[in-house]
């Protein structure tokens, strides 16, 4: 059981790792959050047309397990010749860790969009009205105060989904990305040893969460979220 | 349902709506800024016609026209409907920079200065969330003046209060009066409708049962308005 | 193009029956577990305590984590066991370990839920019953639990449908659901284009035809006197 404790070489690839799990989790909530307000206003303001596709979307990649989408653009779409080229393929396709990034924000983004949608359906009458009563055109109303109010609202549940798409990070080391649990195993592998390596990292995986609610908390505390000492 | 109600405010009037709940003060009073539709009937305000018509119009002019007068006629809510979003001052700026499209340095001199009218001078960095209710409203009459309108419509301004706190607001509204503001108020502060009317209405069943100076309520006419005005003596 | 893939459907199929298969066997364990740790959690005991911790561990750990090491960690019990009893044991069959990893997690996740519904449940129901004479196990039997179920039935319905495509990871550990039947078909035919995008469709419709059966369980309690609070 310690020989894999003792390596240096299976720290370093934990070190590793977590960066590339921090940095996964990161970048795929940003864009995650660009793609998921987008949808959520195209589902609210979009037309027909718009609220259609996005409705599609959030059906297709809520519903499709993140392994399947990920065998799908790693094995899948490099064997269509005519992607060869494009900037498809040198902005996603060229590494299993851009492959992964772009699965996990598609997949991310439709559980936002259905996260904002419900942040846009809370936020109160008044709110709006008191953008109407002072003038502002509709366009303005949306822009500067439901999209504020929504993401603002949203702030608990960006962060149980910061956590969700943590765990889905996870994944992509079948696609031979060396996060966190792809150094567990493959560490695991040369060791012949299992299940230490991920027992390792499941807690490192556990102090990141707390790191999020932390982070959260702090958030949320802030005046501008509505913290602070509120007198009624 | 409303039917057949008139209003007319001079400058300088300031009249009061007064009744009970579900008599449709407030819905009058929303009509007048067109965020309730009416069926039927028309604003006039600065000798321009809104006809009811226009409230339900998909016709960007219409809609235009609407901007407009919402621009003109300033609203303070019972309920403040402050954006927790953004600072007290950030609340009173963003109608004159959005709307009526002041530079940001313009809009903030602005809002500063009615913040300061409102007694609330030292608070123009807090959050709706670090202000008392009265406080709040106050920013919110701060953020009606701030437009500059030509007249203000209150919507029972002191209903969401703490009794303890209905005191600062109704200061502040009374002040405004003197000044010889326009002012169309929905309340139930009997003694405050008596003290700042030229004009006061006692509306029930969606209509007008009774109109004139707030001297009608040391005299009521109609058996309604000296029921209603029982259940405030004491 | 969808010919060379034909003479798979029939293999195919079983995969998505058992993907089925797997969670409707999961789900029942995973909301008992989930029952008993939102009642500990609620008990303001020792247990309370020992239901917080579960719920925090696997609300951090990556469900794929969980498996291999219900996988691993059998084996290496099993092994350990046999070799000091001196008899060699059987490795843990996939779907068991799958099964069970599932069952603790997903009990963990469903135990946040009904525990939010207890926090809820407002005490003059409780205090009804007890007002007509019901011991604390029979207010926690009739009134309580019935209850937190009838509330939860749209939350937990949601939870079904993750516990769908998160069992797609058994296929990790060699459990012959629909994704690994998919890698298997994906080898034979060499197009895993066309092999994961038609297990992406049959995901699709495992996961609408468990929709459409949520959405038929929701009228039902809301027919029965609605979802609660």
């Amino acid at each position: 059981m310690s020989g894999v404790l003792a390596s240096p070489a299976f720290w370093s690839a934990i070190w590793q790792g977590a960066l590339v799990t921090v940095s996964l989790t990161l970048l795929s909530m940003a864009a995650g959050v660009v793609l998921g307000a987008a949808l959520a206003a195209m589902r609210l303001k979009g037309g027909p047309l718009g609220r259609t596709l996005a409705w599609s979307y959030v059906f297709v990649f809520r519903g499709v397990p993140v392994l399947i989408l990920l065998f799908l653009f790693y094995y899948g779409l490099p064997r269509v010749p005519a992607l060869r080229g494009t900037w498809f393929w040198d902005l996603v396709l060229v590494s299993p860790y851009r492959t992964a990034l772009f699965v996990l924000t598609i997949n991310n983004a439709a559980y936002i969009a259905e996260i904002f949608r419900g942040g846009f359906v809370a936020i109160p009458r008044g709110m709006i009205e008191a953008g109407r009563a002072v003038g502002m055109t509709p366009r303005q109303v949306f822009a500067r105060i439901e999209m504020p109010l929504a993401l603002r609202g949203s702030l608990g549940s960006l962060g149980n989904e910061t956590v969700a798409v943590m765990k889905a990070s996870a994944i992509t080391s079948v696609i031979t990305v060396n996060d966190l649990m792809g150094g567990a195993r493959r560490v695991g592998d040369i060791w012949l040893e299992p299940l230490t390596p991920l027992l390792v990292v499941g807690f490192v995986y556990l102090l990141m969460v707390m790191g999020i609610d932390y982070a959260v908390a702090r958030l949320r505390a802030l005046p501008l979220m509505g913290g602070g000492m509120a007198q009624r | 349902m409303l039917h057949g109600i008139d209003l007319w405010a001079g400058r300088g009037d300031v009249v009061t709506l007064i009744g009970a709940s579900g008599s449709g003060k407030s819905t009058f009073i929303r009509c007048l800024n067109f965020l309730e539709q009416p069926d039927a009937g028309e604003v006039i305000a600065g000798g321009e016609v809104f006809p009811a018509t226009a409230g339900r119009s998909r016709r960007r002019a219409d809609r235009m026209r609407i901007d407009r007068l919402r621009t003109r006629v300033g609203m303070v809510f019972q309920s403040f409907n402050l954006w927790p979003h953004r600072t007290a001052l950030a609340n009173v700026a963003e109608g004159p920079m959005l709307v009526l499209g002041l530079s940001r340095t313009e809009a903030t001199d602005r809002a500063r200065h009615y913040l300061g009218k409102v007694g609330l001078a030292d608070r123009t960095d807090h959050y709706p969330s670090q202000l008392s209710g009265g406080q709040q409203q106050r920013v919110a009459i701060a953020r009606a003046l701030a437009m500059d309108p030509e007249a203000i419509l209150f919507d029972e301004p002191t209903s969401a209060l703490d009794p303890e706190l209905v005191g600062e607001v109704l200061s502040v509204i009374a002040d405004l009066a003197s000044e010889g503001r326009t002012m169309v108020i929905v309340t139930h502060e009997m003694s405050f409708a008596r003290d700042v009317s030229t004009q006061t209405l006692f509306l029930a069943r969606g209509t007008i049962i009774e109109r004139g100076p707030p001297a009608i309520m040391d005299s009521p006419t109609t058996p309604e308005l000296q029921n209603f005005l029982s259940r405030f003596s004491r | 193009m969808l010919e060379v893939a034909a003479p798979y459907f029939a293999f195919w199929s079983l995969g998505a029956a058992f993907t089925l298969g797997l969670s409707v066997a999961v789900f029942p364990a995973a909301v008992l577990l989930g029952l008993a740790s939102a009642l500990a959690f609620h008990s303001g005991r020792a247990a309370a305590g020992a239901a917080s911790i579960y719920f925090a561990i696997f609300r951090g750990l990556p469900e794929i984590l969980v498996i291999l090491a219900a996988f691993h960690g059998v084996n290496i019990l099993l092994r350990t066991v046999g070799t000091g009893a001196g008899v060699a044991l059987p490795t843990i069959d996939p779907f068991l370990a799958a099964w069970l990893a599932l069952a603790v997690q997903f009990g963990a996740y469903a135990g946040v839920i009904m525990s939010d519904w207890l926090r809820i449940q407002p005490a003059g129901l409780s205090e009804a019953g007890a007002a007509v004479g019901m011991t604390r196990s029979q207010i926690r039997r009739r009134i309580v639990i019935p209850l937190v179920l009838r509330g939860a039935t749209a939350s937990l319905g949601n939870l079904f449908l993750v516990l769908l495509k998160v069992s797609a990871l058994a296929s990790l550990i060699g459990v012959e659901e629909l994704s690994r039947r998919t890698a298997i078909v994906s080898g034979a035919i060499r197009d895993p284009l066309l092999a994961y995008s038609i297990a992406a469709v049959l995901y699709l419709m495992i996961s609408a035809l468990a929709e459409i059966g949520q959405n038929l369980l929701e009228r039902r309690s809301h027919r029965r006197g609605g979802a609660g609070a």
